[in-house]
């Protein structure tokens, strides 16, 4: 299982965190991304030296000070079962798509139009094209698709 | 490429740049060697013979790959022959040396 995986479903739990300057910091864990910067709610803040506290109802971390993190144990039960959960549903998708999984190797669709450009039409067939039957629905793999656009 | 894809599931023991050493079981990793060890403990090893040894719990783990030092599998039956309290060695030194 991925850290960064683990951290997420530890989202409104207590976490204890220390910093790489000794420092450490008890609260709920609201947020998280993929460099580890996190917010925490209802922190207290402790000193390195583990005599001054200060209370602090939000703070933001930047993820590269981060030394380690302590979670409760029950996070990684409730990380594991959602796995579990994401894996059944995933499997459940890709039997539903079954008949329609197009796996689209090399394929070359020659539209008039505007290339590229804006991310709404960006990978797909989103603005105005005439020809319709070109479209790739349904599948999830796409791979070599040439998109001319002239 | 070698990676910790064989540590997981097993005890190892953990170096940290601060000169701690960690003992736990691998749960995950990735890139950047960010670990999670569950059942984490703590061991505080003394140079003098008066100072008992440590083992400080600390249950699940997440440590930043930027803090490891080592990671190292834990061999069961040779750790059951040694008593972790009795053992005595130097204090590691931590990896940044003062300018």
């Amino acid at each position: 299982m991925l850290p960064l995986y683990l951290l997420t479903s530890a989202k409104s739990k207590e976490i204890l965190i220390e910093l790489k300057n000794g420092e450490s910091l008890n609260g709920e864990l609201v947020n998280c991304d993929s460099w580890m910067n996190l917010t925490l709610k209802n922190v207290i803040q402790t000193s390195p030296n583990g005599e001054e506290f200060v209370k602090i109802p939000e703070i933001y971390i930047r993820g590269n000070h981060i030394k380690y993190l302590r979670l409760p144990e029950e996070v990684m039960d409730y990380a594991k079962e959602q796995n579990m959960i994401n894996m059944e549903q995933r499997n459940r998708n890709q039997k539903r798509r079954g008949g329609n999984d197009q796996r689209n190797y090399n394929n070359n669709n020659n539209y008039s139009g505007r290339q590229g450009g804006s991310g709404r039409e960006r990978g797909g067939n989103g603005g105005h094209y005439r020809n319709d039957q070109n479209r790739n629905g349904g599948g999830n793999r796409r791979y070599n698709n040439n998109n001319n656009n002239n | 490429m070698s990676d910790l894809k064989d540590y997981i599931e097993k005890r190892v023991r953990v170096i940290s740049t601060d000169a701690r050493l960690f003992e736990g079981i691998l749960q995950g990793y990735d890139k950047s060697t960010n670990i999670i060890l569950s059942d984490c403990i703590e061991r505080i090893i003394y140079p003098e013979p008066e100072e008992e040894n440590q083992e400080i719990p600390m249950g699940l783990y997440l440590m930043r790959g930027g803090n490891i030092v080592c990671v190292g599998e834990v061999d069961e039956q040779q750790d059951d022959e040694l008593d972790w309290m009795k053992i005595k060695g130097e204090n590691l030194k931590g990896t940044k040396n003062p300018l």
